[in-house]
């Protein structure tokens, strides 16, 4: 094992050092169908604590593993429907459908408080899916009689898939939006070579915590942001991917055995040794809240009587952070959350809070609108 | 045709569907859960002596379903729906449905600063709706408005009405309940039971806002509407969240479905000869003007069923639903819901204190109509009583 032939302590700089470390940290949870999936999929601020050291030159390789076991894992999710039934709960939709609900207000007022006559507006939505969030704002536009709005609102759409991005266009297409465009690629790759007009508001659900170089993205988002546009998001957040001792403390909770933990252990004993990142009792909570949720999905498969699921693959770790983590970033690529300025921008606008927190007592959800600062250095 | 006027007959009718439609991955069910605007296109002779027997068959018939339903069934279904041909869905709705309950709330708190309000959630589930109308409440920044509200959550199932509360009230330890909690105290409360008396559960006259979605599309007889009106305040407000289709219309529309779910030309012919009906009826169906909508719907309600019963082939037999249900048109409910005693019209709600301002009390969510949302008023006079004076609670009960 690479790891047995270094110091405990050593930081993986050389790029095929940290592919093979990373195929002997899978080793951890194999055979589980709970599995820690690939380092590289992990926020790039915690890198050094799971021993991977970021350089300049190591970037653009581990960028590109991370993007490739991202889109490896949406093929299996495709192809195996019991995964997402798995990793679903009442309470994680109703969650989502929530967000999605304020993200649709915001956006509305933000709609509201730009329009004019005859003014078009762009509307983008990240890893669209079935572009749920962009067909309710629709949705509630027609609902609401503003059709007029609507034959002058151009929707775009970035996914993976090309069959999702497909069906979103026939769903959208009969409330007559100005345009529907449908780009099947890397949400970077697209903003990066948008021509079209710049987008008024741009739409990220759920998706964020999945961008170990999250700060790459927003750079784009500012470039391809309107001046006075909008991004709008909402999240999962969790500390859970910051520290190998919290993987610890899940493979505890799931009753891993013995073996599965002496090899995390050994492997990261000098990061155990780290004191945990700072938490608010409110990060605390979500990291928690997480833990459970992960050890409820385990549960649920170890009880499922479907015979395919002990057979699927779940991936725990992801690029997550905390909403203070994200607003520190996104202030930091050119944007601003200050509710002063927002409501100096949108003054009419029905905007209470920024970020919205989603549970009370827990940072695991929350929605943020953003506008742009300044101009920041041209991404890329 | 066979004629259908007593539960023996309906036994005998289902019996003979169930065997043509036998091996099909998504089977019909029960003719009885098929509106009852519908019912005389099956044979059915409906009377005063018939509908509470066939009511409480049909009521049980739906909870059978129901319970019979795994979260494989369900997830199956979300999967199935997905890629079917509606753009919107349930989410979509409590969107709307949230949104016209907190209009109405701050007209009705607008003229009278001091009321205190109970609302009412029927078929709540997993809490969803309520969900949406807390979301709204928090999204037009109307906290003082909610701790003047007390949220009761109806539901046939214990466990769904528990879970609900859970979640939108938190219960202290993993479930931290809906974020307008965290500094708003709102009250929620539950009520659950079996069958038809969950409805009972009502108090007379208690609820300020009634509000519900894709329930109502489960209930085949209007008696329904009887029991939310007593439960209506003077000036309550019924909101009502569902999907319309006339895609159970019609045996013609059906054998469509059939055909479409793979069931061989033989046993296609005999579902017609039951029902005295032809290859191209259909068309017949549709004849008339202003059918584009219609016909889209129920095409893509087509569309969406066939759908599940296409993903139902990777799920155990015994975990699959029956396709069958009690949609209709909308013109059907609102005709409904005026027999009953309910305000529909747009311009006669608008002297209504609910309704300042709510220039549209129907909304369209879906661009051909498949899904709305409508606000009903109680209407002042009760409507005229075709019950023979029996209480309506009681008859369910007796027929139960």
């Amino acid at each position: 094992m690479l790891y047995t032939l270094h110091e405990p302590g050593t930081i993986f700089t050389d790029f095929s050092d940290i592919e093979r470390f990373d195929r002997e940290f899978w080793e951890i949870t194999k055979g589980l169908p709970i599995r820690t999936g690939s380092l590289t999929r992990l926020n790039s601020a915690s890198f050094r604590l799971w021993r991977i050291g970021l350089t300049e030159e190591n970037k653009p390789q581990i960028k590109a593993l991370g993007d490739e076991f991202r889109r490896r894992d949406y093929i299996e999710m495709k192809n195996d429907s019991t995964i997402e039934g798995m990793e679903t709960t009442n309470w994680s939709t109703m969650l989502r459908n929530s967000m999605a609900r304020v993200m649709v207000h915001l956006a509305g007022e933000v709609l509201t408080a730009l329009d004019g006559a005859d003014r078009e507006f762009h509307i983008c939505e990240l890893a669209s899916g079935y572009g749920k969030t962009s067909i309710s704002l629709a949705s509630s536009l027609h609902a609401q009689g503003s059709d007029d709005l609507l034959s002058r609102m151009h929707f775009h759409f970035v996914d993976y898939s090309q069959e999702k991005l497909e069906r979103t266009a026939y769903n959208l297409k009969p409330y007559r939006p100005a345009g529907i465009e449908l780009a099947q690629q890397n949400d970077e790759q697209c903003l990066a070579s948008a021509t079209t007009a710049k987008f008024d508001i741009i739409f990220s659900l759920c998706h964020m915590h999945k961008k170990p170089f999250l700060g790459d993205l927003l750079e784009w988002i500012h470039e391809r942001l309107a001046k006075k546009g909008a991004v709008i998001s909402g999240d999962w957040h969790s500390s859970l991917s910051a520290h190998p001792r919290l993987l610890l403390r899940l493979l505890e909770r799931i009753g891993a055995e013995p073996a599965k933990r002496r090899l995390l252990e050994d492997m990261f004993q000098n990061s155990l040794r780290e004191p945990l990142p700072e938490m608010n009792a409110e990060e605390s909570s979500a990291a928690i809240d997480h833990q459970e949720y992960w050890a409820s999905v385990y549960n649920e498969i170890l009880t499922s009587p479907s015979t395919k699921a002990m057979k699927s693959r779940h991936y725990v770790l992801s690029a997550f952070d905390t909403s203070k983590q994200r607003q520190e970033l996104m202030e930091e690529r050119g944007f601003t959350l200050d509710m002063d300025k927002i409501r100096k921008a949108f003054p009419s606008a029905k905007i209470h809070a920024n970020p919205i927190h989603m549970i009370p007592e827990t940072d695991r959800a929350s929605v943020m609108i953003a506008l742009k600062k300044r101009q920041t250095h041209p991404p890329g | 045709m066979l004629r259908v006027r007593t539960i023996e007959d309906v036994v005998i009718l289902d019996g003979f569907v169930q065997g043509i439609t036998r091996g099909l991955s998504y089977p019909t069910g029960s003719l009885l859960k098929i509106s009852a605007h519908y019912l005389p296109n099956f044979g059915f002779e409906l009377s005063d002596d018939n509908q509470a027997g066939f009511e409480a068959l049909s009521l049980k018939k739906y909870f059978e379903g129901w319970e019979r339903a795994a979260k494989v069934t369900l997830d199956t279904i979300k999967e199935a729906t997905r890629k079917a041909g509606f753009p919107v869905d349930n989410s979509h709705l409590n969107v709307e449905v949230g949104k016209i309950v907190v209009e109405l709330l701050m007209n009705l708190a607008k003229a009278d600063k001091t009321r205190q309000f109970f609302l009412t959630d029927i078929g709540s589930g997993d809490g969803e709706t309520t969900s949406a109308v807390l979301d709204a409440i928090c999204n037009e920044g109307a906290f003082e408005l909610a701790e003047r509200c007390e949220f009761m959550l109806v539901e046939p199932s214990g466990e769904n009405a528990w879970n609900a509360v859970n979640s939108l009230k938190g219960n202290g330890k993993d479930k931290k309940g809906h974020r307008i909690n965290k500094e708003h105290k709102v009250s929620i409360t539950m009520v659950s039971g079996t069958n038809h008396d969950f409805l009972g559960r009502l108090n007379e006259g208690e609820s300020d806002i009634i509000y519900s979605n894709a329930v109502f599309h489960h209930m085949i007889f209007p008696t329904y509407l009887d029991t939310l009106r007593e439960g209506l305040a003077a000036d309550g407000v019924l909101v009502i969240g569902d999907w319309y289709t006339t895609i159970f219309k019609h045996p013609a529309l059906i054998a469509e479905i059939l055909e479409d779910l793979g069931i061989d030309k033989v046993k296609l012919g005999e579902f017609r000869s039951l029902f005295n009906c032809s290859e191209g009826d259909e068309k017949k169906v549709y004849a008339g003007e202003d059918m584009r909508d219609e016909i889209i719907t129920n095409y893509r309600m087509k569309h969406y069923i066939v759908g599940i019963g296409n993903a139902f082939l990777t799920i155990p037999e015994e975990n699959r639903d029956e396709f069958l249900e009690g949609h209709c048109a909308f013109k059907d409910r609102k005709e409904d819901l005026e027999k009953k005693g309910f305000v529909t019209d747009s311009e006669a709600l608008g002297e209504h204190p609910a309704f300042g301002g709510i220039k549209n009390n129907v909304r369209d969510v879906d661009p051909y109509g498949a899904a709305k949302v409508g606000a009903f008023a109680k209407a002042a006079k009760p409507p005229a009583a075709a019950n023979g004076g029996q209480d309506k609670k009681q008859k369910l009960r007796a027929a139960a």
